[in-house]
Parts: C-alpha cells; structure tokens; sequence
C-alpha cells in the first residue's frame, strides 16, 4: 500500500496554482496517473499532497493552431491522440506514437503531458517530441511559459519545472506532411523503449530540405543528431543511402546500462533505430 | 484523512469514505467485496485487475479509488445480466479460452473493449488488443479465435449490462 | 434415452468455467475470514550472513502490530520443515526453519514475521525493524560449490552436496571407443520462476477448544502439506485440516511445504482465535520463492558415419539453492531413465550431482524432472546432425526406436505409441520439406532463419507405484446421497486444468447418469482423508483412474440393491438411461438412491452408505510425447528472435476432452516459447535478484507468439484404465527444445553449434557480432 497523502482536485488553474505556491516540493501533479502512481508504488516519489488535474476544465482538449499545430492539453490521453482525426492528420508522428506507448489500458488513461513531467529516459514520446520540435506550455504565478522539450527534460525523471508551475500543454508544431516515423526496440517485459528513434525529413526537389532526429531510451535524456541532420541536407532521399553516416550516434553520451541492456548493446541499436527510422521515414514519401 | 467516493459499480451506487491512497483495485476488493478483480503483478503488467471505467479498460492497480469519484466502474462480475453470461464470456468458454481463471478480469474485459472498438479485428489488431493482458494457461490462441468467432454479432449485445445514475 | 455422460468425446466446456469466468472463483487471496491478521515477512538483504541481531521493540509499537515474531518466538510452537519418511538414497536434506536462526542462507531468506491488523500496517511496522546481518561469503556458483575450502551452505553437513544420482546402461565408454565421433559440448539451462499467474498465498486459523489447525492453501498438494505442517507443529495428522481454494496457476510452484506456510501456522497458533493471512507479492514471488534448478553439465555423445548414435553422457551440476525442497515424488533420477528420449541407443549414461548454494530453492518446475533429459538427448541429435551434415529429422529417424513396448538401456519403459508415425505427422503437417527449402532460400538472400525440431517422451504418472521413492497412488472417494446427487473427493485437485469437469464426466459416466448430476469437492484433507496431489502430469492418469474405480465399484452396489429391489440377480439387472430394469420391472435412479438409504429394501450385510473409495496404484510409468517443429527468424541487427511457426502433435494418450486438452497444449507451447527466449532468473554477483517485478521478468504475451497448429496421434497406455498418459510438461519441453534448436539452426551458417537458454536479444546480437567479426549489421 502506498504510503499517506492528501488529496487536492482544484477545479481551476488558479486554484491549482494556490496549492502549487503553497505545497511546492511535497506535491505532486496528477493527471492519468500511468507515470505518477507506479512511480509511487516503487517508493521513487513520495507526495505529501496529490493534485488530481480531473476536474479542471479546458485540459482535454487537442486545439488546432492556425498555422497547423496543435495545442494538447495536460489531460490528453494517447488514446486521444492516437485515434484523433486532428491529430493524425496535423501530426502523424506523434499519433503513431502515442498508438504504441505501453499497451491499450495505459493508452486508455495515461497522458501525453504526464509522460513527458516523468521524464523517465526509456519513455517513447521524447525522441518524436524532439524531432517535432515541440514546446511544453507552463503557468506559474508568474504568468505563462512555454519550454522547448529539449530543454524541459533535463535528466532521468528530471525536468526544468519550478515548484510552483503547472504543466498545462504541450504544443506541437505541425509535422512535415507524413515524412515521418518512429521506431524502436522495446524491453522484452516492460515494455518501455531500450532505443527508440523518430525521424522527420522534408523533401523539397527530390533532396533532403530538413531533417530532425530524436532519440529516446539511450542515454539519460533524449537528444537530437544534429550532425546527421546536417549531413542529411542536400542528400538525396535513398533508402539505406546513410549507413555510412549512422555510426555510434550516441557516442560521447552517458548510455544507460542495466539488467535490461548494456550500455554497448543500447548504443548500437540507437544505430540501429536511427537507420531504421529514416529508411521509413524515406519509404513515406509521396504517400 | 478519509475522502468520499460516489461510485457505480455494476450499475449499483455505492457511496464510501476511503483513504487517498486506497487503490481502485482495493477499493472494489477490500470495501465493495468483488473479488473477481484480482491482484496479479501490483505493477500494471498482467491485467489481473482490469475493470471498464467509464467505458474504458483500466488496470485498476494504477487508479486510485478518489480518482474514479462520480464514475461508472464495471467489474467482470457486472457483465453477468439476470445470472446469464456476456457473449465475450460464452465465447471464451466455448473456445476453452481460460482454465485457470485467474486472468478472466483481463481476458474478458480487453476482449470486449477490442470488439466494441473493432467489430470484425484480423488477428494481429485481437493478439494487439491483449497486449496488457497475461494468461499463462492458453498460450492466447483460443481466446483470440474466441474474440474473432464473436465477430459477426450485433454490437448491441456487446454492451454493459445495467448502468445506474448516481 | 441416451443422454448420460460419455466419458471421452466432445468438450462440454469447463465445469468450473461459468464460474471463473464471471468472476465467481474463490482465490486464496479472497478469503477474508473476521479478525483476520496479516503477516509481513521480513527477509534477508545478503545472500548468506550470520544473523547477529533482529530488535523488535520498535517495530512492535507500531500501530495496528499485534506482534513481530523470529525464530526465538516461533521455536515454542513450531520446529523447522523436515522431510518425513526415508529420504531417497544419496540424498541431503537439511531441515528448513520457519524463520532462519543463526544464518541466512539466500537473499530473500524469512527472518522476522510482523503481524498486524492490516498489510500496510504490518510493512510499515517492519521498517522499524533493526536488522544487524554480519555478511559471510557464500556460494554463489554451483560449480564452487564442490571445490576445497569453501564455505558450507549448512555447515552442519560438513559439504555442499545435496545428492547424487548415476543412471546408467550399457558401457558408454566401450561406445565412445567403437563411435567414429566422440562430440562433446558443454550445455546449460538458467533458474527461472515459472510465474503463475495468482502467486501464493495461505490462511490459518487454530482452534483451541478442538486443538485443532485449520490451513486454506493455494497448494498443489494438500495432504502433503498436511503431513508437512503437522510434523514441524507437533501436531498429529489428524489434528490438521487443509483445504484449497481454486488456485491460479502452478507449474510446480506450489508444490510441497515452505516456511511461509509454517509461520504462518504457528504464529496462527499464537495469536488464536485469531486467524492469520499470508498473501505473497509478486516481488517474492519472482525473486524469492521455489524456482525452477539450474543446471549445466558436459554432453557427450558417441556417433557412427552413418548417424547412428553409439553413446551418450550428460555429467551435470544442479544448483538446488539453498534448501532442498520438501515435496512430494522428489526423484531426481526419474530424469535419467530419459536419457536416450526416443532412441535407440546401445550405452547412456547421466550423472548429476545436486549442490547446496545460496541461491533460493530451486526444484523440478515444468515436469517431474524429464525436461532436462528430453532437452539434452535433442540438442544432442542436432549436434549430430551438425557434425555428420545430416538432416536434423533424418538423424532422428535413424536412431528411432522403431516398435513399441520396448525399454532404453536406461531402463524407461515405453509402453505405447508409434515414434515413426509421430515424426511422420509432424513432417508432414509441417510441410517441413518446403520448410527446409523456404530456409534455405531466406538464408541466401542474408535472413537468419532456422528450423528446430525436437521429440520428447514426458513422465505423466510416475510408477511403478511402490518403486518410485514418492509417493505415486491417488485416491478417490464417490458418493451418492438419497437424492442420487453425486460427489466426488479425491487427493489431487485443479491448478487451472479443469478437473472438476473431466473428473465428475469420469464418475458420471461409470455411474450411468449424467454430468450434471456430478459434483467434484472442493480439495480438503478432512473430506478426502489421503491423497498424494496434482502435479507432473499425473492427475488424469492417476485421479481419474482412481475416480473411476470408485465410480465403477459404486456402480456395481448400486446394481446389487436393484437387483435386490427388482427380486433378480445382479447380473440380470440393465441400465436404460439413469434407470435400472430386469426384463419388464424398472427402477429408477433417484428411487433406488433413496429406498437404499431407507435401507428397509437392502440385503442383509449391505450398507446403506452409498459410497466408494479406491486407491489406484499405478504399475508403471506414463511417457506421454510430444514433438514439435518450430521456425524462427533471428533479427540480425537487434538479436531478437521472433518464432515464426510451431507445429506439435502429440501423443498422450486417451484425451478425455481434447477442447480442454488443446487449451493446455497450446499454454504449454507458449510457456515453452518461453523458457527459450524470456525466462531466466538471473542474480547479480552479490546474489540479489535481478527479476522483482513483471517489469523485469518477461512472459510470454498475445503478440509474441504465432498460431500454433497442434494435433494429436493418440494411442491409450494399457497402464491405467483410462488409457492416458498424461499432459505434464512434456509439451512445453518440446516446444522449448525445438526452439532452442532452431535458434541454433539459425545460427549455423555463422558457424554456431550451441547457444544456452534464454536466446535474449542481446545475447544474440552478441553471438552474431562476434561471429561476423563487425558491428553486427
């Protein structure tokens, strides 16, 4: 059983807030509860005070952005995502992800945003968030924020949060049309990713225009290929045109190492999954 | 420090006071008394403990019991209507689908959940609707046949049984 | 009218279904008895270390801790597990204490009980605990074990050796000399929990008026665990009452007596009238309780050219862990009368030798004992197969005993089957030659593809019945009350395999009425005085044997007092339907159930008590086989393996619901899926385990395993009436080996002849790197 604490589920941001600036380090947020109460049970986390997100309104909701990117709300489901119309069309990345984080009852009830304030290094959304290019909405007394993920994940289960703010969203810029995929190889009994890669290339005149790698499950926090992005420029988009250039991406990282994979094995199969994703990424294009 | 829970359970209302850190799948255990939610792994693996709420399958390990306050709960228990058994469940018997039975929660719920979303699922969407879910009797064959022989009837037999307002 | 019960044909579906599936079951975990305390046991954090001190008082205010308990308390009620009866021979068994003592002797070790009112309360209370443990150096290894100067897990023993066992016929080294080839290879087979899906639990209550103990157990064996409990409580036998639940999975698991289920017996004694409650959590339920042995060992086998195997040797290690499990059937040695599998083979020879180490109890999961056998004569014929460049099935063949009865020189005793016809099926609904070309071509275009075969001969029911060391007759008792309603009580009881069903269809059938009219009774040692338990395969063979024979002894009193009622002999007396009749007189069931009860119309010196127990004794072992093809595609840049196919067919004999029969056979498939690619329980160097959680312990699920197409070639044994062999683990073994050799297979255009379960990715990857000498893409 877990150990005692309060329950708060203010029916406001402001209401929220008030409990944030008052509780600050010995609370914690709660909105799926698929990251937050096993993080519990195993004795990671240890609230005084849970803020329940339920009853507040306006968190439900995937928004369009006129210039085609999409706000997601802190209770946002994967499944919400991954069977939303909006989303799929305005980011496929991230609905292909969302349709294979944990299995249906975890895509059911767990959260985008809750995914993301977990910040645990195997979790999947990090790599195509990161190639998405995606910002995480904050409030705080202080008015609003909005963090690039790349810098709101600092480390294993770390995050850039101050103590009084509440993650509201998450905003993703609209995908590069559906030149784009995610792929990973998964801990045969968690489930949670050992690498996982996305990658999204846009193709203007038959060569490669842009690109954005992320990868996830590696090190502790995901991170981009900002050299392979570079060198894919001007590239035309071959299938398996890259293999010389996909060696050792995670190479000067801290790689996790543990009884699920060593640091050696995960490192290759960043490789792995990196030209995995772009050859998919490439298999995507014009259809 | 106790909370009240307002809760339908198998369209009965129950109204409770229970600590915030009770778990749903306690909840129904420890103060509702059904026991055919089970308590497999406590870390959201097997599905031992599946219930719907509010329509949705959840492992009940990973829900508090405040958190499901104001929502409609059904255990596999509520799926029986006047004694008789839900299709998903005749199915899975025909099919010899289950021996054990320590994995009916999660084999019956998930079924039914992958045949209201999917009426007529190929094999890989069933085995991928059973992903959180364990059975280590069957080797699963029998309980995907049995959902996909249920694919043919008339999603209204699929429904829950009796809800209740609370 | 012909609607009773036939005893073999078409499924009805399970007896206990309805009630499962609908959630009604009744789990050890559901029993909530009033006032019920709970126990939290708390363990050993060292592998071995001396215990210097447990300091309670903290722990003991605790709010809602009724008491905090070490062996000190528990000694004045209670003395440690011991096997009862001889041991079997070259056998060490060092008595296990419900509480270690001076010393912990494997990381999870019970070293202090809290009893409280509740399970949060009682954890709570047991961080209070101060714990001083004095680490010592322990063993770790099995293969230390047997060196000099090293520590001794019970030092009491003066070594670590648990016992010994040669089996052997004919001289193999006569046959290593006159074979062509001697191939040798050193082979092994991790520790791993075989993880049911309900973990264990009990609840005991002492009655002190009657002084008397009343214990519910998800047991496999409760009179067994009867015998067990009563001994180490000072109790007699008949002073103990054991009942079981509907139990959730096993796998031998559950099997036998361990010190959870002592303490909580003796602090129930403690505390009465209070009962007490012990419900295991997954955690030490993986990395704590009785696990599956570990084993290694040197494979030696003698060949001619023309394939035909001349000698075979396993000398092995087993690491029993740190005490040698209480349970019943312990016979070791039944594994090396298996040796020669399916063969033919003129000297065999298996030497094992079991040790002590401070790892936790490991015995027999997943068959009694013919597991290890079954996987070491199959990879032997790959490994021959290899050599010789011979197909895998040829080989087989080649070596096949070629007509049954017929006894290895082991001296296992088959008494049924065709192996010749097995192979056949299994080529033949495999399409294995396409198989075998699909591979080839798959291989050319650069795919790691491999085909796996292997044919295993299981044990179901041990026997001889008087030879075996353990105990191998099961009991049965029917009854017919006055309403002609039907009961039946046996030893062995359902672990998830439908015995309610297949047992009350045996008595209905022998009873002439119909199935419904049968009830099977709940597992209890005060309604079914003597029993032995469900486990290995043996509860069709030997309950259903036994409830047949009471069933048909019933039968034939019932005959007698027709006869009597319808003023005939008994053998003018017919059945038509439930009904009795002699020529134009009849009598129906329910009449007659109720005039002997009046007992006015019996003969003199017959009983009015309408029931029957028989004792059936099996005259020899059941070999239920089993031979499985399986294909698998290894991902060579990520070294995962995904099998592809699996094809079985199966001989077990008469299958009395072949629908429940395929349920398990394809449960066992996946579980031998497995075992080759998941399972393992791996511990760190200082002994912790690794696996706590079904985060880290990987099963099979829906999406990992294909569509097994399974058949079955039966023929009945002559040594039970029913003419079954049994299910046992034997098609788990199969499915196992075969994929364990189509990972090899698929791995020999690299030069690979071997690879040690589990086949986990990265130990793939690392074969496959280390073989192409590059990055492994």
């Amino acid at each position: 059983m877990l150990p005692a604490f309060e329950y708060r589920s203010p029916l406001s941001v402001e209401e929220a807030l008030e409990l944030l600036a008052k509780y600050r380090e010995d609370v914690k947020v709660l909105a799926g509860g698929h990251s937050l109460i096993p993080a519990m049970k195993q004795g990671e986390v240890c609230p005084k005070v849970l803020l329940d997100l339920r009853r507040m309104a306006g968190l439900s909701a995937i928004d369009p952005f006129e210039d085609g990117g999409l706000r997601i709300g802190a209770l946002v489901t994967h499944r919400d995502l991954e069977i939303s119309e909006l989303a799929r069309g305005r980011s496929p990345l991230l609905a292909e992800v969302a349709s294979q984080v944990g299995d249906a009852q975890v895509r059911n009830f767990g959260t985008l945003v809750g995914s993301v304030c977990q910040a645990d290094p195997a979790s999947d959304y990090p790599a195509a968030l990161l190639a998405l290019e995606a910002q995480v909405v904050v409030a705080s007394p202080r008015g609003e924020r909005s963090v690039p993920v790349e810098g709101f994940i600092q480390g294993a289960f770390e995050t850039a949060l101050e103590p009084d703010e509440l993650v509201l969203a998450i905003d993703v810029p609209r995908s590069w049309a559906r030149t784009a995929a995610y792929v990973r190889v998964r801990h045969v009994a968690s489930g949670f990713a050992l690498a996982g890669v996305a990658a999204q290339i846009l193709v203007e005149d038959g060569r490669i225009a842009s690109a954005r790698i992320g990868v996830t499950g590696v090190a502790e926090r995901a991170f981009r290929l900002a050299v392979i992005e570079e060198q894919l420029l001007g590239r035309e988009p071959l299938p398996g045109a890259f293999a010389e250039m996909i060696r050792g991406v995670a190479l000067g990282r801290e790689i996790l190492s543990d009884g699920a994979a060593s640091a050696e094995y995960r490192s290759h199969l960043a490789d792995v999954c990196t030209a995995r994703a772009l050859r998919k990424a490439i298999s995507r294009i014009g259809v | 420090m106790k909370y009240p829970v307002a809760v339908s359970v198998n369209g009965r209302a129950y109204r409770r006071e229970v600590e915030a850190r009770t778990l749903l799948v306690d909840f129904l255990r420890d103060h509702l008394g059904l026991f055919g939610t089970h308590v497999g792994c406590e870390t959201s693996q097997c599905g031992a403990c599946l219930v719907t709420l509010d329509g949705l399958t959840l492992k009940a390990c990973t829900r508090l019991a405040v958190q499901a306050d104001g929502a409609q709960v059904t255990t596999l228990e509520g799926l029986l209507v006047d004694g008789n058994l839900h299709p998903v469940q005749s199915a899975l018997l025909k099919e010899c689908a289950l021996t054990c039975g320590f994995c009916a929660s999660g084999v019956v719920l998930a079924a039914k959940e992958c045949l209201e979303r999917k009426p007529v699922a190929g094999e890989d969407e069933v085995r991928r609707s059973l992903e959180g879910v364990f059975c280590r009797c069957t080797g699963y064959q029998p309980i995907v046949d049995a959902v996909r022989s249920l694919a043919a009837a008339p999603v209204r037999d699929l429904r829950d049984g009796a809800t209740a307002e609370l | 009218m012909s609607t009773n019960a036939r005893i073999e044909g078409e499924s009805t579906g399970l007896e206990e279904g309805p009630r499962l599936v609908s959630g009604c079951g009744l789990f050890i975990a559901d029993l909530r008895p009033p006032e019920v305390l709970h126990v939290h046991l708390v363990r050993s954090l060292e592998a071995h270390a001396r215990i210097r001190s447990i300091e309670t008082p903290a722990a003991s205010a605790s709010p809602g801790v009724v008491g905090v308990f070490t062996h000190t308390e528990l000694a004045f009620v209670c003395d440690p597990l011991e096997w009862i009866g001889p041991l079997p021979p070259n056998t060490r068994c060092p008595p296990r204490p419900a509480l270690a003592q001076w010393e912990a002797r494997f990381a999870g070790e019970p070293l202090a009980a809290v009893v409280a009112e509740s399970v949060a309360e009682a954890r709570k209370a047991a961080e209070g605990l101060e714990v001083n443990l004095e680490p010592l150096p322990g063993i770790l290894e099995p293969e230390s074990a047997l060196l000099q100067r090293v520590p001794c897990v019970h030092v009491s023993l003066g070594g670590n050796v648990a016992y010994q066992f040669v089996v052997s016929g004919g001289d193999t080294e006569e046959g290593f000399r006159k074979a062509d080839r001697v191939l040798t290879h050193r082979i092994a087979r991790p520790r791993y929990h075989p993880a049911p899906l309900e973990t264990r639990g009990v609840v005991a209550r002492w009655l002190e008026s009657e002084k008397r103990l009343e214990v519910w157990s998800s047991t496999e064996s409760p009179h067994f665990l009867r015998a067990q409990l009563a001994g180490a409580m000072r109790l007699p036998q008949s002073a103990v009452r054991v009942f079981t639940p509907d139990v959730g999975g096993a796998f031998g698991s559950k099997l036998g007596a361990t010190p959870e289920e002592l303490v909580v017996c003796a602090i129930a004694r403690i505390v009465a009238p209070r009962p007490v409650q012990w419900i295991e959590t997954r955690e030490e339920s993986l990395a704590f309780s009785t696990q599956a042995r570990a084993t290694s060992g040197e494979l030696k086998v003698g060949v001619r050219e023309d394939g035909r195997l001349l000698s075979i040797s396993y000398d092995g290690i087993d690491d029993v862990g740190a005490y040698l499990p209480i349970v019943p059937g312990h016979n070791p040695s039944a594994e090396g009368t298996l040796l020669c599998g399916a063969y033919q083979i003129p000297a065999a020879r298996m030497a094992v030798t079991a040790v002590f180490t401070n790892n936790p109890p490991a015995t027999s999961c997943h068959g009694a004992g013919a597991c290890g056998a079954g996987y070491i004569i199959e990879r032997a014929m790959d490994l021959v197969a290899a050599a010789l460049e011979l197909d895998c099935v040829e080989v087989r063949r080649l070596n096949l005993f070629r007509e049954l009865p017929a006894t290895t020189v082991t001296r296992a005793r088959y008494d049924s089957g065709d192996f010749s016809r097995l192979v056949d099926r299994a080529v033949e609904r495999s399409q294995y030659a396409v198989l075998r070309h699909e591979t080839s071509s798959r291989r050319r275009k650069g795919e790691l593809v491999g085909l796996g075969v292997a044919l295993l001969v299981g044990i179901g029911a041990q026997g001889p019945s008087r030879e075996t060391g353990g105990p191998a007759w099961e009991a049965a008792t029917v009854h017919v009350s006055a309403d002609g309603s039907a009961e039946v009580f046996t030893g062995g009881l359902a672990c998830g395999e439908g015995h309610e069903t297949v047992l009350a269809r045996i008595a209905a059938h022998a009873l002439g009425v119909k199935a419904d009219a049968v009830r099977v009774g709940r597992a209890d040692t005060q309604t079914m005085r003597a029993g032995v338990g469900s486990f290995g395969g043996r509860s069709i063979a030997t309950t259903g044997s036994a409830v047949l024979g009471a069933a048909r002894a019933l039968e034939r009193r019932l005959r007698g007092v027709a006869a009597g009622i319808l003023c005939t002999s008994v053998e003018y007396v017919d059945r038509d339907g439930a009904d009795f009749v002699s020529g134009s007189r009849r009598v129906s069931y329910r009449d007659l159930c109720l005039l002997a009860h009046g007992a006015s119309q019996l003969e003199p010196g017959s009983s009015p008590l309408l029931e029957e127990t028989f004792v059936f004794e099996p005259q020899g072992s059941t070999h239920p086989i089993s031979i499985h093809v399986a294909q698998v595609v290894i991902d060579s840049e990520t070294g995962e393996v995904s099998v592809e196919r699996c094809c079985n067919v199966r001989d077990l004999g008469r299958e009395l619901d072949p629908a429940l029969v395929e349920a398990q056979v394809r449960g066992g498939i996946a579980l031998g899926i497995e075992l080759a690619l998941l399972a393992g329980s791996p511990r760190g160097d200082d002994g912790q385990p690794l696996q706590r959680t079904f985060m880290e312990r990987p099963v099979s699920r829906a999406q990992g395993v294909p569509r097994f197409d399974i058949s079955s070639l039966p023929t009945p044994t002559t040594l039970n009436p029913l003419g079954a062999k049994g299910l046992g683990d034997t098609v788990t073994m199969a499915a196992f080996a075969s994929v364990m050799n189509a990972v090899v297979d698929a791995l020999r255009p690299l030069g690979v002849l071997h690879v040690d379960p589990p086949a986990t990715p990265e130990k793939i990857w690392r074969i496959v790197r280390s073989c192409r000498g590059t990055g492994g893409a």
